[in-house]
């Protein structure tokens, strides 16, 4: 049922007003400009700010198209009850009593089926509730090169929420209506009951508005899920997908003549999106970078990636401001860097060294010519140090420069498998692969991925030979289970073959294994 | 009270405007407090400014507020500027932390003016484009019905409810997961 339409023919007679005849003060804040009152309504909270349509006339519908929202669990917030509303409070505890009395007058069924009497011109999009669900945000249209065995994963995760947002779009309590109606159920405490009471007004509000107002217009979006709040892990999973949902209505015009081949011509206005306590999954960034094209501020706050422990940076940038972006992630799993330099001049940073990081994958594009212009140019020690846990480390797109400052030896203690993707190995003495070598006691798997290397003439790789012993093989270790592919596309992969094993010494033949791609 | 005030002297040399009430009070300020409204900066950058900018929306007990308000913050804008090079960091930022508490007091204090005259204060910032001016005024009419419920705001507000009773039963039957 289209809610915005409404019985707009209909006179209006005057009903409380002026009812006592005597003078009555002017109604200063009805008498502002629309433009003022979404001001003013982008200060409240999501809830309130829906609230006023029945204020009166002038503010049935303004809600709709209000600039800002502000979506926050705690409105909803059961116990106390003084807290119901927000911060106000003062006359909390009869407010509550005043909605309980009017929530009794909404249960007869609606029947709005007459004309639409609306003051705004921005009410079409209101219409895209309208199930567009062809629209389908898959991790097909993104555009960026993403390397080849870590997307089926998000591809995955991608259709399956797919169709859990659609069933979610017809009933808001997917995923949890075994609790529901049965309260008595004594397995759960009443801390939780009471949570899922919260969660499920709170995800029945934010379902309805989401698809109620005017998203493509927003300026401004946060969504905040406070700490131990929500009731269910699937509750933040929902919540991923409201946001997915905005990102998908969130053009002005009607979404019925986009069809799949021109998403990327869709892009939202927003200028401030600041998350919560909302998982993100690797669809997220791929979404932000597709769709938000005008952002100016992303706050995320406490949004660790719980479901699949998984951090996915793939594409984006922090360049018109050279501000560092810091990743805290203490509980962090897989990290998925896909960037290109230049557009993360302030660099990145992981915080710490997560003792959870099995797996990293760390992309830099255009880093051989960067030095200089970004954080991410030249030396990365840092950065790989802070991944210095993880027991798979993909390395691609790195100029010689990544290890500038040729440090002798960072600990890889757990890392046994390691890929070189298209990394420049091209100084004299190799020093990359000396670094990781020397500082990966347990590598079992060393692939080396189109990664350009020095043309060595007999008497060079002679002289590596002999530096070789002293620089790759004067360690305690050695590599006797290491097994190494030089996968290659061009150029003499013998001589490869020959340059890998002089670096290694002490390396059988058979373990070399040689694969030419096209 | 708008000639000249102590916060001046700093852009004594800078050119004066004068502003014209609607009810033609004249008020001289600099150019530095009347280009935090947008609106007079885009007149000044237009050079349309000589014998005086008419403000027809605007009366002059509103634009003598509004004035007050921009002295106190072009002041501020000329603090963040001047000052960096002749303080050290530390010196600096102290110096810096002070201004904005007292900038803050400012603003409180500014705040506690009567609601006909706040209303009027949003639509002239409105009008002359003062965005601060805009966000402190509307945020003190947001802050005031903050977690009120619509009647209460009704009452507040004198919001005259034109709905008939079935109007308002149909709004909010449409917008019961709002309420409940």
């Amino acid at each position: 049922m289209e809610p915005a339409e409404a019985t707009g023919t209909r006179a209006r007679p005057r009903r409380r007003g002026g009812a006592d005849g005597g003078y009555r003060p002017p109604d200063l804040l009805s008498a502002l400009p629309d433009s003022l009152l979404h001001v003013i309504m982008s200060s409240l909270k999501a809830r309130q700010a829906v609230q006023t349509c029945v204020l009166s006339t002038r503010w049935r519908d303004l809600w709709r198209s209000v600039p800002c929202l502000d979506i926050d669990l705690a409105e909803f917030r059961a116990a106390p009850a003084s807290d119901r509303n927000g911060s106000g409070g003062d006359q909390a505890a009869h407010d509550a009593d005043v909605e309980y009395m009017y929530d009794r007058t909404g249960s007869a069924s609606s029947d709005d089926g007459s004309d639409v009497e609306m003051s705004d011109s921005d009410h079409e999009s209101s219409s895209s509730e309208e199930e567009e669900e062809d629209m389908e945000m898959s991790g097909s249209d993104h555009e960026s090169s993403g390397s080849e065995e870590d997307e089926e994963e998000e591809e995955d995760s991608s259709s399956s929420e797919e169709e859990e947002e659609e069933s979610s779009s017809s009933s808001s309590s997917d995923g949890y209506s075994d609790d529901n109606g049965n309260d008595d159920d004594d397995d759960h405490d009443y801390d939780n009951k009471t949570k899922g009471r919260e969660w499920e007004d709170f995800a029945d509000f934010t379902t309805n508005l989401m698809s109620r107002c005017n998203i493509a217009q927003l300026d401004s979006f946060r969504l905040h899920i406070g700490r131990r709040s929500a009731p269910w892990s699937s509750s933040y999973r929902q919540a991923t997908r409201w946001l997915h949902r905005a990102m998908k209505y969130c053009t002005p015009v009607a979404t019925s003549n986009q069809r799949k081949g021109c998403l990327s011509s869709r892009s939202w206005r927003l200028r401030r999106l600041h998350l919560s306590r909302v998982h993100l999954d690797g669809r997220f960034a791929e979404h932000v970078t597709s769709v938000c094209r005008s952002l100016e501020n992303l706050e995320l706050h406490d949004c660790r990636c719980q479901i699949r422990s998984t951090l996915v940076i793939d594409g984006g940038s922090n360049y018109p401001n050279t501000c560092l972006l810091v990743v805290s992630a203490p509980v962090l799993e897989y990290l998925h860097l896909n960037v290109n330099v230049r557009l993360y001049r302030g660099g990145i940073s992981l915080n710490g060294t997560p003792s959870s990081l099995s797996k990293a994958s760390i992309h830099l594009h255009r880093h051989r010519d960067s030095e200089g212009m970004s954080k991410l140019g030249g030396d990365q020690l840092k950065l790989l140090c802070s991944v210095s846990n993880v027991t798979s480390l993909k390395l691609s797109g790195a100029g010689f420069l990544v290890l500038r400052y040729r440090p002798t030896f960072q600990e890889f203690r757990n890392l046994r498998n390691l890929v070189l993707a298209n990394c420049d190995l091209w100084d004299d003495d190799l020093h990359i692969l000396a670094f990781f070598l020397r500082s990966s006691p347990n590598l079992e798997k060393l692939t080396l991925r189109r990664c350009k290397f020095p043309k060595y003439s007999k008497k060079r790789l002679r002289k590596l030979k002999r530096k070789a012993s002293s620089e790759f093989c004067g360690m305690d270790f050695d590599h006797e289970n290491l097994n190494v592919e030089i996968i290659y596309k061009n150029g003499d992969a013998h001589q490869l073959g020959k340059i890998v094993k002089c670096a290694l010494g002490n390396l059988s033949k058979s373990c070399i294994k040689l694969t030419k791609v096209s | 009270m708008a000639s000249a005030g102590s916060g001046d002297e700093k852009a004594a040399a800078a050119a004066m405007i004068t502003l014209i009430s609607s009810d033609n009070e004249k008020f001289e300020v600099t150019e530095a407090t009347a280009t935090l409204s947008q609106t007079i900066r885009h007149m000044i950058e237009d050079g349309c400014t000589d014998g005086g900018v008419p403000l027809p929306n605007v009366t002059s007990k509103i634009l003598a507020r509004v004035i007050e308000y921009c002295k106190k913050h072009a002041t501020a804008a000329a603090g963040e500027e001047g000052s960096s090079s002749s303080f050290s960091d530390a010196a600096f930022l102290e110096v810096d932390r002070a201004f904005l508490e007292e900038l803050e007091e400012f603003d409180d204090a500014f705040l506690e003016v009567d609601r006909a005259t706040l209303f009027d204060l949003i639509l002239a910032a409105n009008y002359l484009d003062i965005k601060g001016l805009l966000n402190l005024t509307c945020q003190k009419v947001a802050d005031s019905v903050k977690g009120k419920t619509p009647e209460q705001i009704r009452e507040m507000y004198n919001i005259v409810n034109d709905l008939t009773p079935e109007e308002e039963a149909e709004i909010r039957r449409e917008t019961q997961w709002a309420f409940e």
